[in-house]
């Protein structure tokens, strides 16, 4: 092991670990609230990143097309980029992913849907989800074209290169943001969840739905809430994703079962648990791909990382011990 | 205004009910007045959770409407039914386990703005010390009765004018449960509330009831005496 | 002497011991099959060419079949194991240096077992978790798959279509039995040339219809009825026999199984492997759309599914419909369609067609059955009853079914159980035993935890301390399914019947663990294992009538009421052959007249069976009325234990429990409907008893 690379994974590996962190949290939120594995963020994320890309990218080579729905619009006629700023852009598309999830928290969780099976409300989800990729497949965007960051493209060493094997770390504007946000917004959810009246009734749902309804709940406002922010949430971890490694659909989908399975990590219940697995899933990539444990070739990183991954959630899953086998009545 | 004079609390006129289209409940006819107890027999498929959860908003009206303190609340959302002076116990207590005693007492009072709610919390602990001595533990390590305690409490802090009990007594030692009715009793002292308790057949407390009803299959059997209850029961089942 | 016809119904309640005939039977399937093998006769070669790809899909979609909609887990994997499979398969199929290659068969062997060999230790690696992080674990083995294998350009054609040393990977075709297959060789019939691709569309029917075949012996099979249990309700299969560990594992296997054949397909269909950027993980999504919106349980509209998938976006070329929408589609449509999909409301809307509305089919059988007693000198009353010989019968044929009665004189015992949860002791120190062929019951308030000491007794949950034997043998340490074995079964508090399967699969489920036929000679057709399912049928039906449930043997559970449902579970538990019954609250629900109607039945079954019961009830009169035994159980000790005049004269448990207001010297309401009901000796144990009971009857 390369030891000398210790603080470069450390601090590159915790930082990337950031961008980790966001789809866990709309998960758990709204798995707390519905008891179901909301997909359709995997969906909104998909369209955060394509329309990011949309609306601020400016670079010049490309001609002026975008939103072709078929082969049969000539793109070089149709269609117009509206080509924001990039902070703007990214405002419209967080606001356009609470939108969205609002209005699907609203409709999953009005007096005619509640009866449905949680078996059902998570097809609804996935199908949500396939749909909302599906169109964004349908836009033609270019994915290796990276749209500029909100933050600028300002690049810090944050550790002199005596620590880092004598290689410069540079840390970009975005890779900070996106660490500080994560950051910032789980102790932001804690405090709502702990001492504000809203969050209470979000735990007490959590605990049981019925009886809250029984309790004069509004149901749907709370259900609406939760969505709406864990969509906006999963929408800028589309935009910043879209920043790092382009705007491809089928990538998002990726993103969001990688979220899934760091979101389980902590049971689908506990935010803290699940960073903590965000946290480990970066360090882990990141060792492996500086060199911390020697040269691997890609098909054993992926092995290793995936290894690690699921072993810690088996290990976690029988530390909680808070189910056992038989006492599960079902899978889902 | 009943013979008595206690104003009419709840009103259910014809009412049929159901999820999904299906009728449950067929021609319903109730009047609750403030300061009764009334006690609903049935068992679990006769109706009598359907009916409780139709009033409260949860199951759709198909015909008929119910009226509380004479608005028709047949459309209304629950949250407005609550906010207009229902409280809920539902079978199985149903308290939020992971929250402590404070915690649940607060969300029943979700209704009402921040500045009651810690009033009515002093005047509920007064209603149940043994809730009082308790505010801070966890509702799910609370004893079988305690935990009724607490759902009953929980439902009175919007301070309703209907109070709905559902079994009371399921998994209760009957020693408890009579301390729950004379709880009940104190309620309706006041002539301020209409309490109704729903009840499986063999768990009727008749001495703490003013009334029986009696619902099966979906239709209430008109206001009777014990002794005939069992007898219409028996007639009516198939 | 009438004996009625015992599967005699309006419907038909047509045997399961025949099941590929039955499955052909229905003019859809014969129409669907003339549809599919003229296919090639009237659309043009492209379509035949998009058919032959659809087919594979369609074989791995019935491996997700067993997987989803009977097991109910989720696998994310299905789309990197398949085209995995086609990998392997001509990577395995090319010529070596040398010369020589492999034989196709030995090959196919290798990937398919090989497929299912990962699918299982997948599924073993994730012992007793819950199903979600299956998903997660399948959906990393998709991730490994995808930066392993589809990185090798001598298995995946890579991104440029060839391996390591630039060379097109190719795959050959198989020659098979002397058909030749190659995409080169043309074929004349009778004059006419028939197109390569035609050749290659009736070879993978071939296959596909192989693959039918064995999937609708399965379902009809008592490993499918296991598979169905298992995925509805994990807690009632194990009561039952049933292992949900080894289920689980044998679903993803036969999945794993699937797409490997699916893969071989693939392989032999394309000449270039297909290229891997179709099968990331989204593509296991839409793998999982198709038995989605077919239906769980829907083997014919899986098929139909996956062909309509690979078809329709080839037919509607122009509006580049991606995969991503068509498992939108799936997706959203199955929610549309409810759990049992489009097969599922087909099936529903042709039975209604058919044999009209549930009144009618469940009615009719009533009027015939009044006319053929009247017409036999029976008189009309009790409609719903059984005659006399009907009854001796239904007896006599379930007596047959049990196994024989123990010689042990104690059927259970729980010494010293303590249970905690946190700091709650839900069980402390409490003992019960249990004599052999007695009613035993438990009463207590809730939290005096004789739902615990059930879950204990019955290994749903371990206790913390003490030990547990079933006739005379400690089971401590075994679990629920091996416990079952010993002979016996429970029902539970919420009634776990499977709501999508009709009465007849719910009690012939029970039957699993008395069937000893191994699976795989149902699978092959063998007569003597499909008479052992015939067999489990006609014990099923003698249940059903004794339970008063025959008329709907052809339901669906979840539109039954209440009781039906109820008795239907207590039926199962019967089927599984047990010489201990355990009923947790079996008149919960129920008003005083079913109640009561239920207790006589049990005391009925009881006595004439010799079967030891031990119930838990809330409904006190019942069961001090009914019960041999009596324990009350409060704050989890035994508070009291002993005959029902014992424990209700125990000052504490009235002080306790009973209260002050219980009535229990009224006159017994259990005993009066024996005596009305028991016309003389049935079964091997009235006799002197009914006629005691008889006589003690007062009004």
């Amino acid at each position: 092991m390369h030891f000398d690379l210790f603080f470069t994974v450390l601090l590159a590996g915790g930082i990337s670990a950031g961008l980790y962190g966001f789809l866990p949290i709309s998960l758990i939120l709204t798995y707390r609230i519905s008891r179901t594995i909301a997909f359709v963020h995997g969906g909104i994320a998909a369209l955060g990143a394509i329309l990011y890309w949309i609306f601020s990218l400016h670079n010049d080579f490309l001609p002026n097309y975008i939103i072709t729905f078929s082969q049969a619009q000539d793109p070089k006629t149709f269609g117009h980029r509206p080509k924001w700023e990039p902070f703007p852009s990214m405002l419209a598309v967080v606001a356009i992913g609470a939108i969205l999830a609002g209005t699907y928290g609203f409709i999953v969780m009005s007096r005619q849907l509640a009866s449905l099976t949680v078996l059902t409300l998570t097809i609804v989800s996935l199908g949500a989800m396939m749909g909302m990729v599906g169109v964004s497949s349908l836009m033609n965007v270019d994915a290796n074209v990276f749209p500029d960051s909100p933050f600028g493209s300002g690049r810090h060493k944050l550790l002199p290169e005596s620590m880092t094997s004598h290689q410069p770390l540079l840390i970009t504007n975005n890779q900070i943001f996106t660490f500080l946000t994560v950051v910032g917004l789980s102790l932001v959810l804690a405090v709502f969840l702990t001492r504000t009246h809203t969050g209470l009734v979000i735990r007490a749902l959590a605990d049981d739905q019925e009886a809250g309804v029984w309790c004069g709940v509004k149901l749907r406002a709370v259900g609406t809430l939760v969505y709406g922010v864990s969509g906006a949430i999963a929408a800028l971890a589309g935009v910043l994703t879209s920043i790092t490694v382009g705007a491809n659909p089928a990538d998002m989908l990726v993103f969001l079962l990688d979220g899934l399975a760091i979101a389980i990590v902590g049971g689908l219940r506990s935010l803290p648990l699940s960073l903590i697995g965000a946290l480990l899933y970066g360090l882990t990539e990141t060792a492996l791909k500086v060199g911390f444990f020697g040269e691997v070739s890609l098909p054993v990183q992926a092995v290793v990382l995936y290894g690690a991954l699921l072993s810690i959630i088996v290990v976690v899953a029988r530390l909680r011990r808070d189910t056992f086998f038989l006492l599960e009545r079902q899978s889902l | 205004m009943n013979a008595a004079g206690e104003p009419i609390v709840l009103e259910v006129r014809q009412l049929v009910a159901g999820y999904s289209g299906q009728a449950v409940l067929h021609q319903v006819d109730i009047e609750l007045h403030a300061g009764e107890i009334v006690s609903l027999l049935g068992a679990n498929g006769a109706g009598k959770s359907t009916l409780l959860k139709t009033i409260m908003g949860t199951v759709p009206v198909i015909r008929g409407e119910i009226h509380l303190l004479g608005q028709n609340i047949s459309d209304w959302a629950p949250y407005k039914r609550v906010s207009t002076g229902i409280g809920f116990s539902p079978e199985g207590r149903r308290v939020f386990a992971n929250l402590t005693v404070e915690e649940n007492l607060l969300i029943g009072a979700t209704s009402m703005s921040r500045a009651h709610r810690r009033d009515q919390i002093n005047a509920v602990g007064d209603l149940f010390p043994v809730l009082a001595q308790r505010m801070n533990q966890r509702a799910g390590t609370l004893s079988g009765g305690e935990q009724q305690m607490l759902a009953v409490a929980r439902a009175m802090m919007t301070k309703p004018r209907l109070l709905m009990v559902e079994e009371p007594s399921q998994g209760l030692a009957p020693v408890v449960v009579e301390r729950i009715y004379e709880t009940l009793r104190e309620i309706v002292s006041q002539g301020e509330v209409a309490v109704l308790v729903a009840e499986q057949f063999q768990q009727v407390n008749e001495e703490a009831s003013d009334r029986i009803l009696v619902i099966d299959k979906g239709v209430v059997i008109p206001d009777s005496e014990l002794a005939s209850v069992t007898a219409a029961a028996a007639e009516v089942a198939p | 002497m009438i004996s009625l016809p015992t599967l005699n119904r309006v419907e038909g309640a047509r045997t399961n011991s025949r099941p590929v005939i039955r499955a052909m039977s229905s003019p859809g399937a014969l129409g669907f099959l003339l549809i599919i093998l003229t296919f090639p006769m009237w659309r043009p070669t492209y379509m035949v060419f998009t058919a032959n790809a659809a087919l594979p899909i369609a074989i791995t979609a019935l491996g997700l079949l067993v997987l989803v909609g009977w097991t109910r887990e989720i696998s994310l994997a299905t789309s990197g194991m398949f085209v995995s499979a086609a990998y392997f398969d001509g990577w395995l199929n090319r010529p070596h240096p040398g010369g020589h290659s492999w034989p196709w068969v030995v090959t196919a062997l290798v990937v398919v077992l090989s497929s299912a060999g990962v699918m299982a230790l997948v599924a073993l690696s994730s012992a007793k978790l819950p199903g979600i992080y299956l998903v997660v674990l399948t959906y990393g083995l998709q991730v490994v798959i995808e930066k392993t294998v589809f990185t090798y350009g001598y298995l995946s054609g890579g991104l440029g279509g060839g391996d390591e040393n630039g060379n097109i990977v190719v795959n050959r075709r198989p020659q098979f039995f002397g058909l030749n297959l190659s995409t080169q060789a043309t074929h004349r019939w009778f004059g006419h040339t028939i197109t390569q691709e035609s050749i290659f569309y009736f070879f993978s029917l071939g296959w596909l219809a192989i693959v039918l075949v064995l999937i609708v012996r399965l379902r009809r099979s008592p490993m499918g009825l296991g598979f169905l249990l298992v995925g509805a309700d994990r807690q009632a299969a194990a009561a039952i026999g049933v292992n949900p560990l080894r289920f689980r594992i044998y679903a993803f296997a036969t999945s794993g199984l699937l797409a490997g054949v699916g893969g071989v397909l693939v392989n032999w269909l394309y000449v270039n492997p297909p290229a891997f950027a179709n099968y990331f993980s989204p593509y296991s999504l839409v793998l999982l759309s198709i038995p989605v919106l077919a239906g769980l349980d829907s083997i014919a509209f899986i098929v139909l599914v996956a062909a309509m998938f690979e078809i329709v976006p080839v037919q509607l070329e122009s509006l580049r419909i991606s995969p991503f929408l068509l498992a939108s589609v799936g997706l959203l449509g199955g929610a549309v369609f409810g759990s049992r999909g489009m097969g599922g409301r087909a099936h529903d809307i042709w039975r209604y067609v058919m044999y009209g509305d549930r009144i009618t089919r469940t009615q009719r059988e009533r009027v015939d059955t009044a006319v053929l007693r009247s017409s036999a000198g029976v008189s009309g009353e009790g409609m719903d009853k059984l005659t006399p010989e009907q009854r001796t019968h239904a007896l006599s044929v379930l007596e047959a079914w049990l196994p024989p009665r123990t010689e042990t004189t104690y059927a259970a015992k729980a010494d010293n159980i303590s249970v905690h949860f946190g700091s709650i002791k839900a069980l402390d120190g409490a003992s019960i035993v249990v004599p052999t062929q007695q009613m035993v019951g438990l009463l207590g308030p809730n939290g005096a935890g004789k739902t615990t000491l059930f879950d204990v007794i019955s290994g749903v949950r371990p206790p913390n301390s003490g030990t547990v034997s079933l006739f005379d043998k400690d089971v401590t340490r075994m679990h629920a399914w091996d416990r079952s074995k010993l002979g016996m079964a429970r029902t539970f508090q919420t009634t776990r019947v499977m709501t999508d399967l009709t009465v007849g699969d719910n009690l012939v489920a029970g039957a699993y663990q008395r069937i000893k036929a191994h699976p795989a000679l149902f699978l092959a057709g063998v007569p003597s294992a499909w008479r052992q399912m015939r067999a489990a049928e006609e014990a099923a039906f003698a249940a059903a009538q004794l339970l008063d449930i025959d008329r709907y043997w052809n339901e669906r559970c979840g539109t039954l009421e209440f009781s039906a449902r109820r008795r239907t579970e207590i039926g199962r538990c019967l089927l599984a052959g047990p010489r201990l019954l355990l009923l947790d609250e079996p008149a919960a629900g129920l008003d005083p007249a079913s109640s009561v109607a239920l207790f006589t039945l049990l005391k009925q079954i009881h006595e004439d069976l010799g079967l030891t019961v031990l119930l838990v009830e809330h409904y006190v009169k019942a069961v001090l009325d009914s019960c041999d035994l009596v324990y009350v159980l409060a704050e989890g000790k035994v508070l009291a234990r002993g005959t029902a005049a014992e424990v209700t004269a125990n000052a504490e448990v009235r002080e306790r429990y009973l209260g002050t207001r219980m009535k229990y010297n009224a006159p017994s309401i259990v005993a009066e409907e024996v005596g009305l009901s028991g016309n003389g000796a049935t079964g091997k144990h009235a006799g002197s008893a009914a006629a005691e009971e008889q006589a003690s009857v007062t009004r």
